[in-house]
């Protein structure tokens, strides 16, 4: 199948997936949900339709088998309860499963699982009230039949209709109609084909195999009809029927019986139409308007390498207007406030191209949250907020493995049993809440819990017994430089029973991404009221705002996001506490790196005033001393590549104005 | 069966040495270095080619060889190769030409010890022995340590 | 002059792969919509030789854009495109005025034949 096809057919599985396990949860919350239990039968038909397109045949099988089922909910024939949706919700996991595995390996392998297993049951399930609802059979009165043509029978009754019919000018057809091999949906061929008799203005008396049969496509190809119709040539009605599709042939004959009386019932089985079996579709109920917005798609690699382009452009605006600075080049000025306005235009909108809404992470996290409470045995009310704050798109794929973490620890190990909660005087239920929201420059995602809070007396025991830090260094910590003790690696394991230790599970990990995006993350919390970590983004990723700052020759740049404040100090500022370096500003004691130690550059003595970037690490304040600050200016920033993963005090490098480079810091890292 | 292939020849201190051709993307007169702190011994910094920031590898230091010489009286150039999806540069003192030679004149059994992996024998051509070494090897070694920190 | 025809289908990967078809078998493909309400809109606005109708859609499904189309031109020719399973609501829909039907997954010749028996 053809590549670009493949792509879309992925993109799309995957958004309908996502509705699926939305329209469950909404079902989940309220079974009664007509709404959700047809977007969900929507859903599940569009991808059945896809998956058959593309040949994915058990896709498209459990498709269809949940389809079904969920029809007969739509019908009222079968309520929704929690073994069913269960069943449901693992439904859609094995989709997810086969569709990973068509994206790893382009088949529908399916290891260690049975799909047949739960085709079978979703089969049952169907089944089982398929029977209950079964109209009784009409029985069939057997009368005095004749045989006409092939294996059509007549009774006495059509034979007078026939009679009657012809005695009034009207003529009388014998018709056997073939379809073509492999038709589908043979029985509403039959149907257009009676229907397109209709509107011709003739009448159906009769058809073989009888019209329940050809409803329930019990027939081969062929059946057999005797119409009456008026003024219609026999090439006007097989005209007619021959421009329907999938019909092969239709033979068509005077229809000659002998034996004739007058009786004037001749609507046999017109009426019949084959619709009237099918569950008719409700009504549905108007939907809340959604304005769709014209769109387009763009394949991913397309944006980069426009974000690339708009970094070189804002690399040789800045190029230009060094030179013209150094040539004291007056004429140009306007012009050149023109490119810049433009620059930064054009920037805003390819930026702004790059940014999704977070809903496209947090959407996955209520069935996460759904499944884990359930495991756990605890109830949870998960709140989302603020899911329609845009990120950059690299952002959102990032952040999603640590805000599984977070989530993750907040209801394992912040929301109580529900035995303790109704001991504590709290309500039954934890609340855990998503949200993010813009602040400035910057993206900020917290995951917030009302449980049981850390102690942060407890987590500081840990960090001295395990020689982090001893007690009298950790005399003067304020709440947040020891909760900041969570997020060393290992500090946390999951096989320690102590809830604590419990809580940095993956801490570190969310520390690291965090960072490697130059971003921050900060811990608060209070005991017995719930904890909150906030993670702060730059909006993307690509262009940053940076100071840059020199030491010796070389030219580093720090997020803006990053800083807090710059001064000047002179050098007798500089204390000494616990064998750190600090200065105190306006009373509050700020440890200070000087980078060039850091970085371990060679460096001599520095003169009397020296110039300090106070950055903010979470609620930690931290100053870098550098020998000049340079200016602020936007940069690209590039990744430094594999070779240089081992280190981990910069993001990555930028190109200035002049072609040099300048290394990002990573903040996070430095201090 | 002896194949005909093509290396680019150059000088790393005294001694002559080569990669395979394919691997090799330009070559450049010495440029800019920014270096790297904190970074492996064995690479000199990251350069800006074109608007990519690409590492610039020592390949001296790589092969644990000694400052050979004066710096100041030798001519540098960087080899930039492309592998797998890494675009690195090779500092070097000076780029020789493209050399076709074939399999026969490869010799496996002297492996240069000293180099390990990091060669695939030693080119014999014309009375000059050629260190024939491996892209593949070097910078395989090199990401290796960096995922491994 | 080539047939203009009008697209319906929530996914744009249907539509993507019928705008492909039809546009192969020397059909202009005028417009797409992915729902009834768009459909009914760009109906009205582009006024098509033909329509393609997928039945299952959000907020107006195809039956009931086959019934307002049909209000606004009595002979707009309208295919339904179905799925496995849906021979009821093919039926109904031919009932509200579709005059074919093609299945879900598309046989090129199929469509072609469904283009042209509408003519």
């Amino acid at each position: 199948m053809n590549e670009q096809y493949f792509s879309i057919f992925i993109d799309e599985t995957k958004e309908y997936l996502q509705a699926l396990n939305d329209s469950l949860l909404k079902l989940e919350r309220n079974k009664e949900d007509i709404e959700a239990v047809n977007e969900t039968f929507r859903a599940l038909h569009t991808l059945k339709g896809m998956a058959g397109t593309m040949g994915f045949d058990s896709m498209t099988k459990l498709c269809h088998k949940m389809e079904q089922v969920l029809d007969m909910v739509r019908s009222g024939n079968l309520k929704i309860d929690d073994t069913l949706l269960d069943k449901l919700f693992l439904g859609i996991d094995v989709l997810d499963k086969i569709l990973k595995s068509i994206i790893e390996s382009g088949n529908e392998s399916l290891k260690d699982f049975d799909l047949d297993e739960l085709i079978a049951s979703f089969s049952q399930v169907s089944e089982q009230r398929k029977e209950v609802n079964k109209p009784e059979e009409a029985e069939s009165k057997t009368e005095e039949s004749h045989t006409f043509q092939g294996k059509l029978e007549i009774d006495d009754s059509v034979k007078r209709v026939i009679e009657s019919a012809v005695s009034k000018g009207f003529e009388a057809y014998y018709l056997k109609v073939i379809l073509e091999e492999g038709t589908v949906f043979k029985a509403v061929r039959a149907y257009m084909v009676f229907q397109k008799i209709e509107q011709i203005g003739g009448e159906i008396l009769l058809c073989s195999p009888p019209v329940e049969e050809l409803e329930e496509e019990k027939f081969d190809r062929d059946f057999e009809i005797i119409i009456v119709v008026r003024d219609k040539k026999k090439e006007e009605v097989r005209d007619a029927l021959m421009s329907i599709s999938e019909i092969e042939n239709v033979v068509i004959q005077n229809a000659k019986v002998k034996q004739m009386s007058s009786d004037g019932v001749n609507k046999v089985y017109a009426e019949k139409a084959i619709a009237k079996t099918g569950s008719p579709e409700k009504p549905e109920p108007k939907a809340k308007k959604r304005r769709l917005t014209q769109t387009v798609r763009v394949d991913i690699d397309k944006l980069d390498t426009l974000m690339n382009l708009m970094g070189e452009l804002v690399i040789s605006r800045s190029r230009i207007i060094d030179t013209l600075k150094r040539y004291n080049i007056k004429d140009v000025d306007e012009s050149l406030s023109q490119l810049s306005r433009i620059t930064l235009d054009l920037q805003n909108i390819v930026m702004k191209v790059r940014m999704v809404p977070v809903a496209f992470v947090f959407n996955r996290f209520p069935r996460m949250v759904r499944d884990l409470s359930k495991q756990l045995g605890k109830e949870i009310n998960f709140v989302i907020k603020g899911e329609e704050t845009e990120l950059d798109r690299t952002f959102v794929e990032e952040i999603g493995e640590p805000l599984l973490h977070l989530i993750r620890n907040a209801i394992d190990h912040g929301i109580e049993s529900k035995e303790e909660r109704l001991a504590l005087g709290k309500p039954p239920t934890g609340n855990v809440v998503l949200s993010a929201h813009h602040e400035g420059n910057n993206v900020v995602i917290e995951v917030q819990d009302d449980g049981r809070g850390i102690d942060k007396n407890d987590v500081l025991k840990h960090a001295i017994e395990r020689g982090l830090v001893t007690e009298s260094e950790a005399a003067g910590y304020s709440d947040e430089k020891i909760f900041e003790f969570l997020f060393t690696p290992g500090f946390s394991t999951k096989d320690e029973a102590s809830e604590v230790s419990g809580r940095g599970v993956g801490m570190d990990v969310v520390k690291n991404v965090v960072g490697s995006l130059n971003g921050n993350v900060s811990i608060e919390s209070l005991p017995g009221k719930g904890t909150t970590v906030s993670i702060r983004l730059p909006l993307t990723l690509a262009i940053i705002q940076a100071l840059l700052v020199r030491v010796k020759s070389l030219v580093y740049a720090i997020p803006i996001a990053n800083i807090d404040s710059t001064l000047s100090i002179s050098h007798d500022e500089i204390q000494n506490i616990q064998d750190r370096e600090v200065i105190v500003i306006r009373g509050e004691i700020i440890p200070i790196t000087k980078l060039w130690e850091t970085l371990q550059i060679p460096h001599n003595k520095v003169g009397e005033s020296m110039n300090v970037v106070i950055v903010k690490v979470g609620n930690k304040k931290h100053g870098i001393i550098v020998d000049a600050l340079i200016g602020q200016e936007d940069i690209v920033i590039k990744s430094l590549g594999k070779l240089f993963l081992d280190v981990k005090e910069f993001s990555g490098g930028a190109i200035l104005g002049d072609g040099s480079i300048a290394l990002i810091l990573n903040v996070t890292n430095i201090i | 069966m002896n194949n005909e292939f093509e290396v680019l020849v150059y000088q790393v201190g005294k001694q002559d040495m080569a990669f395979d051709v394919e691997y090799v993307g330009m070559v450049i007169e010495k440029p800019e270095i920014t270096p790297v702190p904190r970074s492996k011994q064995t690479i000199k910094g990251v350069t800006n080619l074109r608007g990519r920031i690409v590492p610039v590898i020592d390949l001296g230091k790589c092969l644990g060889l000694d400052d050979s010489g004066d710096a100041s009286e030798q001519t540098w150039n960087v080899i930039v190769v492309n592998w797998e999806d890494i675009e690195a540069g090779f500092l070097v003192n000076s780029v020789r030409g493209v050399l076709r030679c074939s399999d026969a004149e490869v010799e496996q059994v002297s492996k240069v010890e000293k180099f390990g992996e990091k060669s695939k024998g030693i080119i014999k051509k014309d009375e000059k022995l050629i260190v024939y070494l491996s892209v593949d090897q070097i910078l395989g070694e090199l990401t290796a340590i960096s995922e491994l920190k | 002059m080539a047939k203009s025809l009008l697209i319906v289908d929530d996914a744009a990967f249907m539509r993507m792969l019928l705008k492909d078809i039809i546009s192969k078998a020397g059909y202009e493909v005028v417009g797409e919509a992915a729902n009834g309400v768009d459909a009914v809109e760009k109906y009205k606005e582009l006024k098509p030789d033909v329509v393609t109708m997928d039945i299952t859609m959000p907020e107006m499904n195809g039956i009931e854009a086959i019934k307002k189309i049909k209000e606004i031109d009595p002979n707009a020719k309208i295919i339904v495109c179905s799925a496995m399973g849906q021979q009821a609501m093919v039926v109904e829909a031919i009932q509200a005025g579709a005059k074919d039907f093609i299945v879900k997954p598309f046989q090129h010749s199929r469509v072609i034949e469904a283009l042209q028996k509408v003519g």
